[in-house]
C-alpha cells in the first residue's frame, strides 16, 4: 500500500491536500461534493472573537488569471461558531483546522481559551494576513514586532497542532515564521492572497470599498511557490503550500519543493470535489510511479544539474 | 458532472435557449439554479443560469450572450459537453396563492420568472428595455404586460405598471433598481414581496461568501445557499 499520509504537529493527514479557509466554508458545504474520508482535510473560515459582518458588494472580481477579494472575514463569531457550527463539523474523520483571525493579543488569547474547551478538532491556523483588514490584522503580518507580542508564549495554550498563515506581500514574512518556529508552532501557512487592486475605469474608481483586495488562483501559483520554496529553507517545521493549485501536477510541484502538504482555495471554489479528485489521483500517481510513500517526493526536487 | 448539449435555438440576436441533457435523478424547484464551467483560460469561474424548464431527462436555460462565458456557451453545439453542477440554491416552497401573485421581471430577469408561469391564471409585467425578447414570450406562450422604455403600446419601465393589478404578494426578477423600487412600492402598500437577486458568484456552492448581500439586520446571507429567491422587503439594495 503506498503511504501518503503526513504528519503536522500531532494531526496525521490521510492526504497531503486540505481546502483552504475561506474556500472551504465550515467543511459541512464540502461533504455534497466530496468522499470526507478521502481527503486530508480543511481549514475553517476566519473565526473572530466577535461577530463580523464582512465587507460590501462587490466582494469578488474576476482577473486574468485569478480572482480578487474582499470578502472582509464575515462571520458570526467564535460562541456562534461553537454552539451552532462546531456539532456539524465534527464527525468528520479528516483533519479539521480552525482559522483565528485576531484583531489583538487579547483576542487571539479570548479564542483559543474558548475553543481549547471544546473537542472535535485538530488544531488552529492563526492568521494574520488578512489583506482585507489591513489595521487590525494585517499589520501583525507586516511588523515583526508586532507579530512577536501577538504570538508570544501562545503555543503554552494549547496542546492542539498549532499553523501560522503568512502573507507573501510583506518580507517579514520569514522572519515571523522563524519566531514561530522558535516559539513551537508545528507548522507556516504559505502564501495567502497577494495584495493588490482594479480599477472601475468607466466610473473612475476602485472596484471594491477597501481599495485593496487579495489576488488567487492560477496566476500566483509560479509565486506561492518560490515563495514556499524559500520558506522550506528558511524554517524548518513543516511548511503548508497554498497558491494557485488547480491540478495535480500543482501539487507535485509543491511537495517536491519542500511543502509537506498543499492547501486548495481558489481551485476548490471552480471544482468543489477537487479534494477528492486530486487525493484520488495522487495515489494513482505513487501506485503507476512505485512511490510507495510521499515523504519519496517532499523536496525531492534537484537543486542542481 | 458532464451533460450533453441537446439542442440551441436563437430566439432573438443574443438571447437563446440551451438544452441539455439530464443524467441526475432530481426534481428542481423554481428558483434553482446551475453553474456552468466553460474551458476558457480567462474566466475560470463558473457561471450561474437558472433552469428554466426541468423535464425527467432534459434542462432548458435561456441565456443572453452578455460578456465571454456565455458567448462561449452561445457556440456550443449538440453533442458537445458542459460541465455543469445543478441543481444550485434553495426552491421555492413557499404555500403562496399564485392567482393572487403579481409577476415582475426586467430583461434576462423573465429566466427566473419562467418556471413559476402555469396555466393562465397569473398576472406578469414584463420589461423588455431593447425590445428584443418578443420570441421569448412567444415561445414559452407567456401571457404578458409586455411593456418597453421607449416604443411599444405600454411605454415606461415595468415598474410604472404595478397599480393596473390587484394582488397580495410580488415576486420580481430583473436589475437592482426594479428590485429596489419593487421593495419601495411593497413597503409603502404592505405587499409581501419575494426577489430572486442575482449576484456575482464564485463558488455557487456556500464555500466563499462572494455572494452575500446584506439585510436590514446588518447581517449578511448567502444568495447561492440561501437564495436566491429571498424576502425582498429585507434587502438592503445598497
Ligand atoms: C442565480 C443567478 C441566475 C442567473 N440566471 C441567468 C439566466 O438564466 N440567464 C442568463 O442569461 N443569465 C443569468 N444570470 C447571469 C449570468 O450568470 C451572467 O450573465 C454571466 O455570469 C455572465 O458571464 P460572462 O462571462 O458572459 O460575462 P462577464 O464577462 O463575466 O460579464 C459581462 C457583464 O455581465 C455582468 N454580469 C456578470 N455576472 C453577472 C451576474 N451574476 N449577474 C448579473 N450580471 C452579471 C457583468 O457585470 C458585466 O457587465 C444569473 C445569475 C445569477 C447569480
Ligand atoms: C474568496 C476567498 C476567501 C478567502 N478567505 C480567507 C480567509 O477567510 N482566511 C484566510 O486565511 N485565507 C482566506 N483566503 C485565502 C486562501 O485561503 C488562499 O490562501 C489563497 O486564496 C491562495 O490560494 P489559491 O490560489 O488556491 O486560492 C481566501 C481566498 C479567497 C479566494
Ligand atoms: S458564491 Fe460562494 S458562497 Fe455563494
Amino acid at each position: 500500500m503506498n503511504n501518503t499520509k503526513i504528519k503536522i504537529g500531532k494531526t496525521t493527514l490521510n492526504f497531503p491536500i486540505l481546502g483552504s479557509s475561506g474556500c472551504s466554508g465550515w467543511g459541512v458545504e464540502l461533504q455534497d461534493f466530496n468522499d470526507m474520508d478521502f481527503i486530508g482535510g480543511f481549514v475553517t473560515k476566519s473565526i473572530t472573537l466577535k461577530n463580523k459582518i464582512g465587507n460590501k458588494q462587490p466582494r469578488i472580481k474576476e482577473v486574468y488569471g485569478g480572482l480578487l477579494n474582499s470578502i472582509g472575514l464575515e462571520n458570526n463569531g467564535v460562541h456562534y461558531f461553537v454552539e451552532k457550527i462546531l456539532p456539524k463539523m465534527k464527525k468528520f474523520k479528516c483533519a479539521k483546522f480552525l482559522n483565528l483571525a485576531p484583531f489583538s493579543r487579547e483576542d487571539l488569547l479570548s479564542l483559543i481559551d474558548i475553543l481549547d474547551k471544546e473537542k472535535g478538532f485538530d488544531g488552529y491556523e492563526i492568521n494574520i494576513s488578512c489583506p482585507n483588514i489591513t489595521k487590525q490584522n494585517l499589520n501583525f503580518n507586516s511588523n515583526l514586532l508586532e507579530a512577536k507580542k501577538l504570538l508570544k508564549g501562545v503555543r503554552r495554550l494549547t496542546e492542539k497542532t498549532l499553523l501560522l498563515k503568512l502573507s507573501p506581500s510583506f518580507v517579514e514574512s520569514f522572519e515571523i515564521a522563524k519566531f514561530a518556529e522558535m516559539e513551537g508552532f508545528d507548522g507556516i501557512s504559505f502564501t495567502n492572497t497577494y495584495i493588490a487592486t482594479a480599477v472601475d475605469v468607466e466610473n473612475r474608481k476602485f472596484v471594491f470599498d477597501n481599495i485593496q483586495a487579495g489576488f488567487s488562483g492560477p496566476a500566483i501559483k509560479p509565486l506561492s511557490l518560490f515563495n514556499v520554496y524559500k520558506m522550506t529553507k528558511f524554517v524548518k517545521i513543516p511548511v503548508i503550500g497554498i497558491g494557485g493549485i488547480l491540478n495535480l501536477n500543482d501539487v507535485l510541484e509543491y511537495l517536491m519543493v519542500g511543502a509537506v502538504g498543499v492547501q486548495i482555495g481558489t481551485g476548490l471554489l471552480i471544482q468543489p470535489n477537487i479534494l477528492e479528485k486530486l487525493s484520488r489521483e495522487l495515489q494513482d500517481y505513487m501506485v503507476k510511479e512505485n512511490i510507495g510513500d510521499i515523504g519519496k517526493i517532499i523536496g525531492c526536487v534537484k537543486e542542481s544539474l | 458532472m458532464n451533460e450533453k448539449v441537446l439542442e440551441k435555438i436563437f430566439l432573438s440576436k443574443n438571447i437563446f435557449l440551451l438544452k441539455i441533457s439530464k443524467s441526475k435523478d432530481c426534481k428542481i424547484l423554481p428558483g434553482q439554479f446551475a453553474s456552468i464551467k466553460t474551458p476558457l483560460k480567462d474566466k475560470i469561474l463558473r457561471r450561474p443560469f437558472t433552469v428554466v424548464k426541468d423535464s425527467q431527462k432534459k434542462l432548458t436555460f435561456l441565456i443572453k450572450v452578455v460578456g465571454d462565458s456565455t458567448e462561449y456557451i452561445s457556440n456550443l453545439k449538440k453533442g458537445d459537453l458542459v460541465d455543469i453542477i445543478y441543481p444550485l440554491g434553495k426552491g421555492f416552497e413557499e404555500k403562496t396563492d399564485f392567482k393572487r401573485t403579481l409577476f415582475i421581471a426586467g430583461g434576462i430577469g423573465i429566466a427566473a420568472i419562467i418556471p413559476f408561469l402555469r396555466g393562465k391564471d397569473y398576472s406578469f409585467i414584463f420589461g423588455d428595455k431593447e425590445g428584443e425578447y418578443e420570441n421569448v414570450l412567444k415561445y414559452f406562450s407567456l401571457k404578458a404586460l409586455y411593456c418597453h422604455e421607449k416604443k411599444n403600446k405600454f411605454k415606461g419601465f415595468a415598474t410604472d405598471f404595478i397599480n393596473r393589478f390587484d394582488f397580495d404578494i410580488m415576486i420580481g426578477c430583473g436589475p437592482k433598481n426594479m428590485l429596489k423600487t419593487l421593495k419601495d412600492y411593497a413597503q409603502k402598500n404592505g405587499k409581501k414581496y419575494f426577489a430572486i437577486y442575482e449576484e456575482v458568484m464564485a463558488c455557487g456552492v456556500g464555500l466563499c461568501n462572494g455572494c452575500s448581500v446584506k439585510t436590514q439586520n446588518g447581517d449578511y446571507i448567502k444568495i447561492c445557499k440561501e437564495g436566491p429567491i429571498l424576502n425582498g422587503n429585507l434587502i438592503d439594495y445598497e
